[in-house]
């Protein structure tokens, strides 16, 4: 026989996010991510193909947002480039989180020289400029996907080591896990029942805004024209390439800049809704 | 001559009626003392005359000050008191206290005149705050000392009453003697002092009259000789009677029941500064011992070496064995602050499942709830979301379930309103007798000890030199113990 | 503050900058190594352009001393770079100290003017917003912040461009040649830094006003200005300019694109083009003035703190 529950019926205290972050942030997001996850599916034209008759056509029912200077579908390089973007953007927090959440925890439960490498290691490149990183990084390694993830991870994942490190050896003190302790605790229910619920949020807050921050990182690297070789798309390459038409054909520049400015502000409000909430 | 009068003062939120109907009058010279526990509204009547209501609470009576009567809603009219005629000391004044300004010059910019430095170092030394104390600025400041800069800034200020706001409150017993002084102090310079507070050892102190607050009104007041010596209603008598220094002492009885723990010639510190030297005690089971000494000194640290917590410096230590590791354990300050905050208490309790013997402690649980005095139905809720001295039971039962043999108990108690203080102590108390349970008692309640332990010891140093440990159980007559 | 803290957080920041420099040198050179393709043969390529034969090309080498081994051409760099010569360009074969020199005023200028607008601004908006929290003007403040906060600076300066430059014509749209060209540019950097700028001045007001002790001012009889610039401002402005850190980190990314955008020729576009061309000296050069700003802005900002807030000493987490 086990011993009678002494849990039944406990209301947990899990609120659900108020309408505005489900309607601007959530939505927003999981519709970008959605179409580029379908992308192959949607594109009936390649983004690559060039129509000289259609170029700089404005909004119309063969070209649903127009078509940019050298007659591509914009709506067809949206879609593709959401894909570079919001991939190469996610992807970089989750190599990052996953690093981050790693060293963090080491430097947390040992403190001592582990601890001393990774905070100092942190501070050192969180003081140097991250989009400088990516960018030196994409130059040298010639563009790319590869290359810019790999910057976006190096200049990230100290982020996530300090913010793990701090909230986890803060939780660490508390009364809560010293009397679980006491009592005989193992490491791993600690872990699972007292930090993670602690850290949990600010990861998340983090996690979001990096990925917003990403895709603004990731456009302008590509207004550099260090991102992917053309004539591949991506939406910072797209406003580089048309912002001259901005005035005559304003299009082929919104398009793209409305593309960014969904998916950062999206991923901006569910980062801020969490750290207000932890 | 300064008076305070308050008449008829109603206060309610939306939902429900929080003070009702409470009148009070203080007048120069005199100390008039609102006891109340946690929770009972004190503090709004405080908030009340100042005009420092929160939004959504609603006001009605008359506040009365020097003869002239205003409306309690009109808290405008009421802030044009403020350092005119009301001046206010409130709970925390570490908080209050601009963060960056030295205590004299905080002092200072309260006196409009030349030479305000001079006085300000008067109106602190006044106040028994040393001179090396004068320039620090209140982060380098203990809660005792902010206490009496702002009673120093009291007394430069025109302000002819004084409201008082838990002036004692996070402070130890032999802090609480000099916030009583500055008080005194006050008191003679012809203020009118409103103490609102839920110390009793404070009012017995200070208090020229006392009104006790129960059941959102006062049911009881009076001079405080005769209200504190024979109060009138239970309350009050409860509530007097909760001050351990109106307990008996508790008779000395030599030791016949096995040793739990031992210690010998341990040393111990924290970051390599060595707190006390030579320790050698040890505890019995089914008693309790007392280990006093002032704050600072090292007792929680001592406290943590016996649980393992902190490794110790020198010497040895002979713990208790069985129950798996679980046979020696700790009982917090603040009980609230035990349980994982992302829990019901019931899922915390449950989780004990997962230790070793775990399902049969769970099935000791239902009977400690119901010897404690718990309802089942506090374990749906959050630890947040219980009194302090519910979760201090809580905390009891879940440790006893465990069976330890020996139980460090830090300030139980010192968070805890004196009514819940004597349950939970007493509760303690009914444990070590009938469960033979050993329980070192860490306080810096003499009285407390002196009612509830078996055996006394007072950690205690001179100057700069580690602490060492006294047994006071039986304090020879000739030889007074040093200086706590 | 006791001198002696001051003289030894000095100290650290000027060890710091060394570390800085080394690391950079170090970094610089590695990466270019690792670049695809031999480095001489770019060389010769962006001397000569399309001319370029297996002779031009070993000139290059002999000339740029690339023929040395790496450890000597590494050796030789980091050693005159501590004594404060940076070489000449493999490119254009100018001095890299004179070249970069020039670039770091187009971008200071800009620097200076953008993040002092942005500053006045952030302080303006933030104080406006944070006196009264979840009022109107906070409630508009978070949203057109976090609207600001989505658009990438690039975007912000193709729209200052568009009206400023092409609509209106009253500002010139690219070079550094022509009076008042550095207007746009500083304006699309105010523009970039103002919503977190902003943001953490609206935080700070918010504390401050949720501390007791600005209404305890009150009580004591203190008047409001005395409140204010005796007892509040201090401990408000400590995390506004703790900010300075990451806010010259966003000032330089925000500058590599605001340089290409307006075709400026600032360090942004000095390093780019550099790093681009595999220029070692220039690249390097440009890399080192770049982290040495930001060790000097950190270490400014770090001392600024410490005078302002002595508080921040005592708040060192215990283990």
């Amino acid at each position: 026989m086990t011993a009678p529950s002494l849990d039944e019926g406990a209301v947990t205290r899990r609120s659900r996010p108020p309408l505005a972050i489900v309607l601007f942030g959530f939505l927003p997001l999981a519709a970008m991510l959605l179409l580029a996850l379908l992308g192959p599916l949607l594109l009936t034209v390649d983004p690559n193909r060039q129509a000289l008759s259609a170029a700089s056509a404005p909004p119309s029912a063969a070209y649903r947002l127009g078509a940019d200077n050298l007659g591509r579908s914009i709506a067809a390089r949206v879609i593709a480039g959401a894909r570079v973007s919001l991939g190469i953007a996610v992807a970089g927090v989750i190599a990052s989180l996953v690093t981050g959440l790693a060293l963090g925890f080491l430097a947390a439960f040992h403190a001592g020289w582990i601890r001393q490498v990774v905070m100092r290691l942190s501070d050192v490149i969180i003081a140097c400029p991250g989009l400088l990183f990516v960018i030196l990084i994409s130059g040298l390694l010639g563009g790319g996907i590869g290359p810019i993830l790999f910057g976006l991870w190096m200049s990230q994942w100290p982020g996530f080591a300090r913010l793990t490190a701090a909230t986890t050896a803060r939780e660490l003190a508390t009364d809560h896990v010293e009397a679980a302790r006491l009592l005989g605790f193992g490491r791993g229910y600690i872990f699972r029942a007292h930090v993670l619920p602690a850290i949990t949020p600010y990861l998340t807050s983090l996690g979001a805004l990096t990925v917003g921050a990403n895709v603004l990182t990731i456009s302008s690297v590509g207004f550099l024209g260090l991102g992917l070789r053309p004539p591949d798309a991506e939406w910072g390459a797209m406003i580089a390439g048309t912002m001259t038409f901005f005035r005559t054909s304003p299009h082929m520049v919104l398009a793209p800049a409305a593309a960014i400015l969904i998916c950062t502000l999206s991923a901006t409000l569910i980062g801020e809704y969490y750290s207000a909430r932890r | 001559m300064s008076t305070l009068a308050v008449e008829q003062l109603t206060i309610a939120t939306a939902d429900c009626v929080i003070v009702e109907n409470v009148s009070l009058s203080v007048a120069a010279g005199e100390i008039l003392a609102v006891l109340g526990e946690t929770g009972s509204g004190k503090s709004l009547i405080g908030s009340a005359i100042m005009g420092l209501i929160p939004k959504g609470v609603s006001v009605s009576g008359r506040i009365v000050v020097n003869g002239r009567s205003y409306d309690a809603a009109d808290s405008h009219a009421l802030r044009t008191l403020w350092a005119k005629d009301l001046f206010l000391l409130p709970q925390e004044p570490l908080n209050a206290l601009a963060p960056l300004l030295s205590a004299a010059a905080q002092v200072a910019e309260q006196i409009k005149a030349p030479f305000a430095g001079a006085d300000a170092a008067a109106a602190l030394s006044a106040m028994q705050l040393d001179r090396q104390h004068h320039r620090k600025r209140p982060f380098e400041l203990s809660g005792g000392m902010a206490q009496r800069v702002m009673a120093a800034i009291a007394s430069v200020t025109r302000a002819g009453i004084v409201l008082a706001d838990e002036p004692t409150k996070g402070l130890d017993a032999d802090r609480r003697d000099i916030v009583a002084r500055a008080f005194s102090t006050l008191r003679e310079r012809g203020r009118a002092i409103l103490l609102i507070t839920h110390d009793i050892a404070l009012v017995r102190a200070l208090a020229d009259q006392v009104a006790f607050l129960d059941e959102r009104t006062i049911i009881e007041r009076g001079a405080a000789s005769t209200v504190l010596s024979s109060p009138g209603t239970a309350y009050a008598r409860r509530y007097v009677a909760s001050d351990p220094s109106t307990w008996p002492a508790r008779p000395y009885e030599r030791s016949r029941s096995a040793k739990v723990i031992e210690a010998d010639h341990l040393r111990i510190g924290i970051n390599g500064k060595v707190l006390a030297d030579d320790l050698t005690f040890h505890c019995h089971a089914g008693h309790i011992a007392a280990l006093l000494g002032r704050s600072g000194i090292g007792k929680t640290t001592l406290g943590r070496t016996l649980l393992g917590l902190t490794p110790p410096l020198s010497g040895t230590i002979r713990r208790p064995h069985g129950n798996g590791g679980v046979a020696l354990q700790k009982l917090h300050q603040d009980p609230t602050r035990v349980f994982s905050p992302w829990q019901s208490l019931g899922q915390s309790l449950e989780d004990m499942r997962r230790l070793p013997g775990g399902d049969q402690a769970l099935r000791r649980v239902p009977a400690l709830l119901q010897r404690f005095g718990l309802a089942r139905d506090l374990l749906l809720r959050q630890p947040h979301q219980i009194s302090g001295g519910e979760a201090q039971r809580v905390a009891l039962a879940r440790i006893l379930a465990l069976k330890p043999k020996m139980l460090i108990a830090d300030e139980p108690t010192s968070r805890l309103d004196p009514p819940v203080q004597e349950q939970v102590i007493r509760y303690l108390r009914d444990v070590a007798d009938e469960d033979a349970l050993a329980i070192l008692l860490i306080t810096h309640d003499r009285a407390l000890a002196n009612a509830m332990a078996d055996r006394r010891m007072v950690m205690a140093a001179e100057a700069c030199a580690p602490a060492r440990l006294l047994d006071v159980t039986r304090p020879h007559p000739a030889s007074r113990s040093p200086d706590l | 503050m006791p001198a002696r803290r001051i003289a030894g957080t000095v100290a650290g920041h000027v060890l710091a900058a060394i570390g800085v420099a080394i690391a950079v040198a170090t970094l610089a050179f590695i990466a270019v190594q690792a670049a695809p393709g031999d480095v001489a043969f770019r060389i010769a390529e962006a001397r000569y352009g399309e001319r370029i034969s297996l002779q031009t090309v070993d000139r290059a080498r002999q000339a740029t001393g690339l023929d040395q081994p790496i450890i000597v051409q590494y050796g030789r760099w980091v050693g005159s770079a501590m004594t404060g010569q940076l070489g000449r360009s493999m490119v254009s074969g100018r001095q890299v100290a004179t070249e970069v020199w020039r670039s770091f005023q187009t971008t200071l200028s800009i620097a200076v003017v953008g993040v002092s607008l942005a500053l006045v601004a952030s302080l303006a908006i933030g104080f406006a917003a944070g006196m009264r929290r979840d009022g109107l003007v906070d409630r508009i403040f978070l949203v057109v912040s976090a609207v600001l906060s989505s658009v990438p600076s690039f975007l912000l300066g193709i729209i200052l461009i568009t009206i400023f430059a092409i609509g209106l014509r009253w500002l010139p749209a690219a070079g550094n040649n022509r009076p008042g060209y550095f207007i746009l540019p500083a304006c699309t950097l105010a523009l970039a830094l103002l919503p977190d700028l902003s943001r953490v001045a609206r935080n700070a007001v918010v504390r401050t006003m949720q501390d007791f002790y600005p209404t305890y001012g009150r009580i004591k009889g203190q008047s409001w200005l005395r409140i204010v610039f005796a007892h509040a401002l201090r401990p408000t402005l400590v995390p506004v300019i703790a900010y300075f850190g990451p806010l010259v980190a966003h000032t330089i990314g925000g500058l590599v694109v605001i340089d290409v955008l307006f075709n400026l020729d600032g360090l942004g576009t000095r390093l780019i083009d550099s790093v681009l061309a595999a220029d070692i000296p220039m690249a390097m050069g440009a890399g080192l003035l770049i982290g040495i700003s930001v060790v000097v802005v950190n270490g400014i900002a770090d001392i600024a703190v410490q005078v302002l807030d002595p508080r921040l000493f005592n708040a060192q987490p215990r283990p």
